[in-house]
């Protein structure tokens, strides 16, 4: 899919039939995907969900030495302070008001650019559109063409609507098709010999785990769009090969590599738990003819995480995940391997990327419930209690709704799991939380602002089939 | 002029009628926009604002239509019924409160329209329209207060009791923009009391909907700080309710007997219980200064200091530092986007307040100034928001979080208003400067 001439990436839907509503089990999940006979459907009732502005922001969060520029109104860039709070990224909001709407604010844009240009002498500027520039069709791309040339430096439009697409995801691939579309290639090292690396606004000690393997491994890399400075994007087009951490996250990137610079891209799994970890090695291990170093790596780090897998922290309890799909396979695989088993799942949105994640679901819950919706509380909450679990782990915005249940629950926002120690980190929350339920316990009763009524209803009863 | 800032913190309308309605107990809001208009407000305002959420967004997600293509192309009127049909279903509340985003407003759905259906149907509903190109935070808290004032149902009108005698009515604590919003309220309403009186707070916990219902009956209304003013304007005019307008919330012992004396004269009460209080509060002051000695002058409290903060709250803690401690104020940054006419009200606060040494007196939020201004005064400390920590560490300044955003602290219920929030702001300095 592509293509560096479009304006921007398609949105999942169009990609990979992505869906982002569905109630039902596992099985007919899968059958569907299997059929190609899938379904869009929609809410009748909905929560705020993220969309493609928000996921562009937390991922233009964390590259360096740029400059972003949010041209829309101030609201629209009101929560960038506290995702830009570690990064110290320099950034501004045009700040549109009612009359720009009419008149159009490509002055506005032209003037923040040239004068954040000369304030920072940043290595690029990124502009990132919102709904309101996007209904009113203000031509940042005039912006774009005339200041580049002028300003010797690249002016990255990343074209975001918060309406293109029903699952903010889709803001990653737009994100990263400016990104790589925008950067020139940068010839320093055409060695092909180091890994590109992909992360997209993980958990900096995931990361953290990930460079310790690949540093065992002897294997140079580098990583990006987080914490990246834009000639790593231009670098990237003569590595080896690129992987990511997140298929969902990284795949648009690798195969714009693969497809543009035949660049190996690296399908694995997400490196959740011993086996998938092993398999996330050994596939990079393949490619840089360091296949036994890998298999010797993964049985030493086995040896020291031997202790979790004999007493399994998870053994007899019952678990409920929720999260994006990625994290909640990841997760599936990590209760596994500690000795417990799922009630049911919760996953922001599914397409083709996680159907192998999906079969081995189904191999072991041939029909577990699952939900796919982003922070869709009210269903999520109906679904776990009809089968209260032992314990939670998903979004925060649900541990404050399960533990009002006397559920013992975790929150996956800064839950590194990734690797060996993830394995290590994850099962000794999860047996802090089991063992200490004085804050649960506190809370249980809590008065929630649904309604009983709702809370006896099938909680797929507001997912409907799409009328086009 | 600029057309930009750097690191803004106003946000916008949107998110201040999302503020205003999820701190009422009892209100719902039911959000007609994108799906991440709510999102965006999540992680700004809970994230923030020091995590200061009242019945907020964690506790209670937000009903919202998150339009997609279709909606902008085609209208997105009918999802809006949809959403609202289904939202008194799911959500228990007493008022369902309509508010809008820039996509629904430049797409023209007719809003209104769609509350009166609510109406008709005999749902408690009120709509605003809160594009975020129409303001700010700030903006939304003034619109939704006025509407709701002004289109309350009138079911919720006969169900609520009458009004007391000598109610007083508070505005102008923005409900996490204010991330101290809650201890500041709970101060003021003590003081209020404290004179017999009974407090109007409209916020949190210890107030209703039937709040809303009381405040044109009110005895007084009260505004401290600017984005109180116009709202207590529109009561005077519409119900001939008298009216106190202050710049900043009262912080030590001297500004509460201020904002006491304005009260009494303005509702002519007998305080004298007030004052036998008020000595013994004044008192304790006096001993917490006592105690404070050693640690005042081992740290060299006598330093220069830069303020950068909403009005309301550079103002209280100007005032504050210099009556009692000796700290010079090299400049004021007020943040909050003043219009002109208050701008030169708080320009001529300062120039009365401080006739000796005038400090410099900036409006801005973009962060690139408000650095420009802190390297040139060099200050010693520096009272902020979490967007002055880098500056504040290059400096090497202290740095006590005082405005909105505050990212890196959790606030349960601590704040700087009157005689007890003074003692927690010395506590705050105090720690600054020992860190």
């Amino acid at each position: 899919m592509y293509n560096a001439r479009l304006k921007t990436a398609p949105n999942r839907e169009k990609r990979y039939d992505t869906i982002s509503a569905f109630i039902g089990d596992s099985g007919a999940l899968l059958a569907e995907y299997q059929k190609g006979e899938i379904q869009q459907r929609i809410r009748t009732f909905s929560h705020a969900t993220g969309d493609d502005l928000v996921t562009a922001l937390r991922v233009v969060a964390h590259v360096r030495n740029v400059v972003v520029i949010i041209h829309g109104p101030e609201g629209c860039s009101a929560g960038f302070s506290y995702l830009t709070n570690r990064t110290e990224l320099k950034w501004a909001s045009t700040q549109l008001d009612e009359r720009d709407t009419i008149m159009g604010a490509d002055e506005k844009l032209r003037s923040a650019v040239a004068t954040l240009y000369n304030r920072h002498k940043p290595q690029g500027i990124v502009i990132v559109a919102t709904p309101s520039v996007a209904i009113n069709n203000d031509d940042i791309q005039s912006v774009v063409d005339e200041l580049t040339g002028e300003l010797g430096i690249p002016v990255i439009p990343v074209f975001v609507s918060g309406f293109s697409s029903k699952v903010g995801i889709s803001g990653s691939d737009m994100t990263l098709h400016a990104l790589l579309k925008f950067t020139e290639e940068d010839l320093t090292d055409t060695s092909k010999q180091f890994l590109n690396l992909i992360s997209v606004n993980e958990l900096p000690e995931d990361v953290k785990e990930l460079r310790r393997l690949l540093d065992l491994l002897n294997i140079d890399y580098q990583i990006f769009p987080d914490n990246a400075e834009l000639h790593t994007f231009g670098k990237s087009y003569n590595a080896a090969a690129t992987v990511g951490i997140d298929i969902d996250t990284a795949e648009y990137a690798g195969s714009w590599l693969e497809k543009s610079s035949s660049v190996p891209w690296i399908e694995t799994s997400y490196p959740a738990g011993l086996l998938a970890t092993k398999e996330w090695l050994s596939k990079i291990g393949e490619q840089f003819g360091r296949a036994q170093a890998a298999r010797d790596l993964h049985a030493a780090e086995s040896v020291k995480c031997a202790p979790l897998l004999s007493e399994p922290v998870l053994a007899g309890k019952r678990v409920f995940l929720e999260g994006p799909p990625s994290k909640v396979f990841g997760l599936h695989a990590l209760v596994h391997e500690l000795g417990g088993s799922i009630t049911g799942l919760s996953i922001t949105h599914f397409d083709k990327l996680h159907l192998s994640s999906l079969k081995k679901l189904v191999d072991e819950f041939p029909q577990i419930p699952v939900h796919i919706g982003e922070n869709q509380a009210f269903e999520t909450i109906n679904l776990i209690k009809r089968d209260i679990p032992d314990l939670f782990i998903g979004t925060t915005l649900t541990a404050v709704h399960t533990s009002a249940e006397g559920v013992p629950s975790i929150s996956i926002d800064k839950l590194a799991v990734l690797g060996y120690s993830g394995l290590s980190n994850f099962a000794d929350v999860v047996r802090k939380t089991l063992r200490l339920k004085g804050f649960i316990s506190a809370v249980t009763g809590t008065v929630s602002s649904l309604k009983t009524s709702w809370l006896q209803r099938s909680p797929n009863w507001h997912i409907k089939q799409e009328v086009k | 002029m600029m057309h930009f800032s750097e690191n803004t913190r106003n946000s916008c309308a949107l998110h201040g009628a999302l503020g205003t309605l999820n701190a009422i107990k009892g209100a719902v809001p039911v959000v007609h926009a994108t799906g991440g208009c709510g999102v965006h407000y999540n992680d700004a305002y809970s994230k923030g604002a020091g995590l200061s959420l009242a019945n907020g967004v964690y506790g209670r997600p937000l009903s919202s239509t998150n339009i997609g293509e279709k909606h902008v192309v085609f209208g997105g009127g009918s999802r809006l019924r949809e959403q609202l049909k289904n939202t008194v279903k799911i959500i228990d509340a007493e008022l369902y409160a309509i508010v809008t985003g820039c996509a629904t407003e430049l797409v023209g759905d007719d809003i209104a329209a769609m509350a009166k259906e609510g109406v008709d149907q005999g749902f408690p509903v009120i709509f605003t329209n809160t594009p975020g190109f129409r303001g700010t935070f700030h903006n939304g808290y003034e619109k939704v207060i006025k509407t709701l004032i002004a289109d309350l149902p009138e079911a919720i009108r006969k169900a609520s009791p009458p009004a007391p005698p000598n109610l007083v009515n508070v505005w102008g604590v923005i409900p996490q923009q204010d991330p101290f919003w809650r201890a500041h309220l709970q101060e003021i309403g003590s003081i209020i009391e404290s004179l017999g009186a009974v407090p109007n707070l409209f916020f949190d916990y210890n107030q209703s909907i039937h709040s809303w219902a009381q405040a044109g009956n009110a005895a007084l209304n009260i505004a401290v700080s600017p984005w109180g003013h116009k709202i207590t304007a529109f009561l005077e005019q519409t119900f001939g309710t008298p009216g106190v307008f202050l710049d900043h919330f009262p912080v030590g012992p001297l500004a509460v007997r201020n904002l006491v004396e304005n009260i009494e004269n303005k509702l002519n009460l007998k305080t004298e219980s007030f004052y036998s209080t008020f000595q013994k509060s004044d008192q304790y002051f006096k001993t917490v200064l006592e105690n404070l000695r050693p640690v005042y002058f081992a740290d060299h409290w006598q330093r220069t200091a830069v303020i950068v903060a909403e009005s309301s709250t550079a103002l209280g803690v100007a005032d504050f530092i210099d009556t009692y401690l000796g700290i010079e104020i090299a400049a004021i940054i007020i943040t909050d986007p003043l219009d002109e006419p208050a701008r030169n009200l708080t320009s001529v606060w300062v120039k009365n307040r401080f006739s000796e040494q005038i400090p410099e007196t900036v409006f801005t939020e973009d962060r690139e100034w408000i650095e420009r201004v802190l390297e040139d005064k060099k200050p010693g400390i520096i009272f902020g928001s979490s967007i002055e920590s880098a500056i504040s560490r290059k400096l090497d300044a202290s740095l006590v979080r005082v405005s909105f955003p505050i990212y890196d602290t959790v606030i349960i219920n601590r704040g700087f208003a009157g005689i007890s929030g003074a003692v927690t702001l010395l506590e705050e300095i105090g720690t600054a400067l020992r860190r």
